[in-house]
C-alpha cells in the first residue's frame, strides 16, 4: 500500500532523529563539534547537529541489504524483502534518479 | 507587542503549527523546538538561524511588512550556558557578518530586499561598539577565502561563491558609509 506524503515525511523525520541520537551518543569525544552557525560545541546535542550535512546525508539514507540481511533471512516476511537497492525494479529512490535525468535532459535543473 | 504578533499569519492557526511560545521565546520545531525570537523593550531579537533559513526569511519579510523593529544576535546566546560578557558584541557582529556569506541567506534577503549590513551598523551605533567591526570583518575574511587544491587534478576550489568572495571584500567600504549616514 502506498502511504501519503504526509506520512512518509513522519517516518523520514522519526529516522533522521534515531540516527542523530545514535550518533550524539558516540561522537562526544575531546574534539570540538561545530555546528552549521559556526558556534563551537564541547558536548553536542540533538539540535546542534540540525542543518549540518551530516543531518541532511542521514536524509537521504535508505535500509540496504547490508544492514538488515540478518534480520530478513530469519524473518517469516522473507520472501517480501524491504531493501531499496539491488536488482529492484521501482523503487522510489529509483524514480527519483529517473526524473532528475529528465530534468537534466530539457535544462530545468 | 506580544510574541504571537511576530508570526507569519499563514502559519497562526494552532492546530498542526509548527510555530510556539515557550517561556518567553518564539520557538520553531524542525525536529527539535529551536528559539527563533524574543522581545525586550519593544524591538524583537531574532536568533539569526542557518539551521531553518526558510523560516527566518519569512519572519523577517513578515516584521518589515509590519514594521516592527528588529535586531538579529547570535544562536549561541539562546544556549543557557550563555557566553562571557566581553564576548557578546565581537560574537553578534560576527555572527551578523557570518549569514552574510551564507548563500542562503545572501540570495534570500536581495529577494526580500533587506539589507542586513544596515541592520548590523544599526546595531553597533545602539549598543556603542562600532570599533570592534574592522575585527571581526578580519575575522570573517578568513573564512571567505578559505579553498582547498586538488593535487591530482591541480585546481584550486573555494568553499564560497566567487560572487559572495567579490562582494565580500569590498563589503566593509559600505560598512563605513553606513556609518556615516
Amino acid at each position: 500500500m502506498c502511504r501519503s506524503r504526509a506520512w512518509r515525511r513522519h517516518k523520514e523525520k522519526t529516522i533522521v532523529i534515531r540516527r542523530i541520537k545514535r550518533m550524539v551518543s558516540y561522537e562526544r569525544s575531546w574534539w570540538i563539534f561545530q555546528d552549521i552557525n559556526n558556534v563551537s560545541h564541547k558536548f553536542p546535542v540533538l539540535s546542534d547537529y540540525i542543518g549540518t550535512p551530516t543531518a541532511f546525508m542521514f536524509k537521504s539514507h535508505v535500509t540496504t541489504s547490508g544492514d538488515s540481511k540478518h534480520k530478513v533471512k530469519y524473518s517469516p516476511n522473507k520472501a517480501k524483502a524491504y531493501w531499496r537497492d539491488g536488482n529492484k525494479k521501482s523503487t522510489r529512490e529509483k524514480h527519483k534518479l529517473e526524473f532528475l535525468k529528465i530534468l537534466k535532459e530539457h535544462g530545468i535543473k | 507587542m506580544e510574541l504571537n504578533d511576530i508570526i507569519p499569519l499563514k502559519f497562526r492557526p494552532t492546530v498542526g503549527c509548527d510555530w510556539e511560545i515557550r517561556n518567553d521565546f518564539l520557538m520553531y520545531k524542525h525536529y527539535e523546538y529551536i528559539p527563533v525570537a524574543y522581545i525586550e523593550d519593544d524591538i524583537v531579537y531574532v536568533f539569526l538561524d542557518n539551521k531553518i533559513p526558510r523560516q527566518m526569511l519569512k519572519l523577517v519579510k513578515w516584521l518589515i511588512k509590519y514594521d516592527y523593529k528588529f535586531y538579529f544576535t547570535s544562536p549561541a546566546l539562546s544556549n543557557p550556558k550563555g557566553i562571557y560578557e566581553e564576548e557578546l558584541n565581537p560574537t553578534i557582529i560576527k555572527h551578523y557578518l557570518y549569514c552574510y556569506i551564507q548563500p542562503t541567506f545572501y540570495d534570500g534577503f536581495r529577494k526580500i530586499d533587506f539589507d542586513l549590513i544596515e541592520n548590523m551598523v544599526e546595531w553597533c551605533v545602539k549598543e556603542d561598539c562600532c570599533d570592534l567591526i574592522k575585527e571581526c570583518y578580519d575575522f570573517i575574511l578568513k573564512l571567505v577565502n578559505r579553498s582547498d587544491h586538488d593535487y591530482y587534478s591541480n585546481k584550486k576550489t573555494f568553499e564560497y561563491k566567487d560572487e559572495i568572495r567579490e562582494d565580500y571584500k569590498t563589503l566593509y567600504r559600505d560598512i563605513q558609509i553606513n556609518m556615516i549616514l
